[in-house]
């Protein structure tokens, strides 16, 4: 079972942080009235519902794109960079590879005009 | 564990090759399109994907005898995996030489077309060579991804686009219920390795815990969205009929020989224990899949969708071979269900090319070719694309000697080996409907006559050949079927 302590201990101190955060804000924070804009659902800025036929900014969808794979990237960069005496020259050339592949990616949203801000 | 990186990547060569050509056609869209601009693009991709698709070919070919895993025992090479990607490089292919006259019109996205051709048939060959859950499913997902796009690639038609979106939102789903169930099967059995996983379900005492029996519920689910077996069939036709007609040919033959390959490998291995629970299953499907594709047919006026309910009656057929499996059988070889959907699913893939390459070829930019009363008349003003329409309408519904009829007369055979006597009735009956309306179009082409003159055809030699490959495979292999079946013979010989 000790296996599982870990993941035992993630969740208690998550729901201590959350809670206490909230509670604290609760308990000294100034009181506000819930509004319109509050009681909507997060969206990542975006306006959850609304009229269909209206005009969004698609640009933003492509860069969007673009941060998610060297976000991506990075995250599996981390565990390349930790392990690097143990992987050797093979490791490396995997991460280069790996790299190569997204720089494909890069060149092809480039061409495409994808990093041009109108 | 001085060597534990290494990884024997010459098995991996024909994966390398393809994914290659897909990067190089998504550059050569961008790079070519702003050079020429035109159809040149198209054609440029077409050849280039075409060359990456055969070049890959001949290196799977070369890969016949091998019999090895890689990466750790996640990917498994053997002839089962070579006989499937074979496949799954000529559906490629196919709908590569089939989009070429559409693709022109693809509005500057043919690079990234058929480079989410190549991508999609990549996720197939991992799926079918992977030994492991989690390496299925990063195929599974590499496939469907592509082929959501390709749905929608006519970006200016809305039934695309609603096709792309249907299609996307349920295999998505889909692809919950799957990964649901590895989850499970994880946590009951404590492995996703698919020999690690017959061993301890095989061990488990006093029969299998609710934990392992809801795992492969909902695994079975996710593959059978992919195969298009009823009740979770409703998004065929409408993915079908709004597909660009090259890309519905390479679902159905494609995307559905690589959900059958994964389910054979799947039950067969890692499953196996538990095969007295999915047989059961499997026969229930079976009946109610060709029940729903075989009587959804009838009413059908497109022949595109027509064609689409069509494939859901052949998955059912598909489904009685794998309730017939003989799960104690000591040679897997030995299983003449097993030969039968590998027979079947070879035969299939030649069919459906072929029918939709016709429809293709029939069709021209302003007329596309859609409903039955389109094709009256067409017996007399086409009469070689006609009469092969006629060839794969008979091969579709099981008529001699195509190679329709072998393929439902070794499923059908091998579900009397196996005392499914009724299982075996209930897909004759279903198969005499069928003739109904596959040789409706037949009717159409030869005994009406069209009310207004059947417009010329410009040659497109791509389609044409694809046509006549197709027709020469379906009637040789239906006369001659001793070399496929000694393939599919060999290539089930290292399936368990």
């Amino acid at each position: 079972m000790h296996n599982f302590l870990a993941i035992l201990l993630t969740l208690v101190i998550t729901a201590i942080t959350v809670g206490g955060a909230l509670l604290l804000s609760a308990l000294i924070g100034p009181k506000s009235k819930m509004t319109r804009e509050k009681e909507r659902p997060f969206e990542c800025g975006n306006v959850p519902f609304e009229e269909p036929g209206k005009q969004f900014p698609i640009h933003f969808y492509v860069v969007a794109i673009l941060f998610i794979v060297f976000d991506i990237e990075v995250i599996f960069l981390y565990p390349w960079i930790s392990s690097f005496g143990t992987v050797g020259r093979y490791g490396f050339a995997g991460a280069m590879f790996f790299i190569l592949i997204l720089t494909f990616g890069l060149i092809y949203e480039w061409l495409r005009g994808g990093l041009e801000w109108h | 564990m001085s060597n534990s990186f290494e990884i024997n990547w010459n098995l991996l060569l024909p994966e390398i090759v393809l994914v290659t050509a897909a990067l190089f056609l998504l550059l050569l869209g961008v790079i070519y399109r702003v050079r020429a601009g035109g159809t040149g693009p198209a054609l440029a991709g077409a050849v280039l994907s075409l060359a990456g698709l055969v070049v890959c070919a001949f290196m799977t070919l070369a890969q016949w005898d091998t019999v090895s895993g890689t990466f750790h025992g996640m990917l498994r090479i053997d002839p089962f995996a070579t006989y499937f990607n074979l496949l799954f490089l000529a559906g490629a292919a196919a709908g590569v030489l089939l989009s070429v006259r559409e693709a022109g019109s693809l509005r500057g996205v043919a690079g990234e077309y058929y480079a989410l051709l190549v991508i999609a048939t990549f996720g197939m060959m991992v799926m079918v060579s992977a030994a492991d859950l989690l390496v299925v499913f990063i195929g599974l997902e590499t496939m469907s991804l592509a082929v959501y796009i390709l749905v929608g690639s006519r970006r200016e038609k809305a039934e695309s686009n609603e096709a792309a979106l249907k299609y996307f939102l349920i295999g998505a789903f889909a692809s919950g219920f799957l990964i649901y169930g590895i989850a499970f099967l994880f946590g009951a059995t404590g492995t996703t390795q698919f020999r690690g996983l017959a061993e301890r379900l095989a061990t488990t005492d006093g029969g299998p815990s609710g934990l392992q029996l809801l795992g492969l519920g909902l695994v079975l689910i996710g593959f059978l969205f992919k195969v298009a077996a009823v009740p979770f069939h409703m998004w065929v036709p409408d993915a079908y009929e709004g597909a660009p007609t090259p890309i519905t040919a390479y679902m159905a033959v494609a995307v559905k020989a690589a959900g059958f390959a994964v389910l054979l490998r799947l039950l067969n291995v890692g499953l196996l224990p538990l095969a007295s629970y999915w047989l059961p299953v499997m026969w229930t499907l079976a009946v109610a899949t060709m029940l729903v594709g075989n009587l959804g047919a009838i009413f059908q006026s497109s022949i595109k969708r027509m064609l689409a309910y069509s494939s859901i009656a052949h998955a059912g057929y598909l489904l009685v071979a794998l309730a017939s499996i003989n799960p104690l059988a000591a040679n897997p070889a030995d299983d003449r269900a097993l030969l039968a959907v590998l027979y079947y699913l070879a035969i299939y893939t030649l069919m459906n090319v072929g029918a939709f390459g016709v429809l293709i070829y029939m069709g021209t930019a302003g007329r596309p070719m859609d409903t039955l009363e389109q094709v009256r008349g067409a017996g007399f003003r086409y009469p070689l694309l006609a009469a092969a329409m006629a060839v794969f309408m008979f091969s579709l519904s099981g008529i001699p000697p195509t190679g329709g009829f072998l393929a439902k007369f070794y499923v059908f055979s091998a579900a009397i080996d196996r005392g499914l006597i009724s299982l075996a009735i209930i897909g004759v009956l279903n198969s005499a409907v069928s003739v109904y309306y596959y040789l409706r179009v037949v009717v159409q082409m030869y005994m009406r006559e069209s009310e207004e003159p059947l417009p010329a055809l410009s040659f497109s030699l791509p389609v044409a050949l694809a046509i006549l490959l197709s027709a020469w495979g379906v009637l040789q292999l239906g006369i001659l079927p001793s070399c496929l079946l000694d393939a599919a013979g060999r290539a089930v010989q290292f399936l368990r």
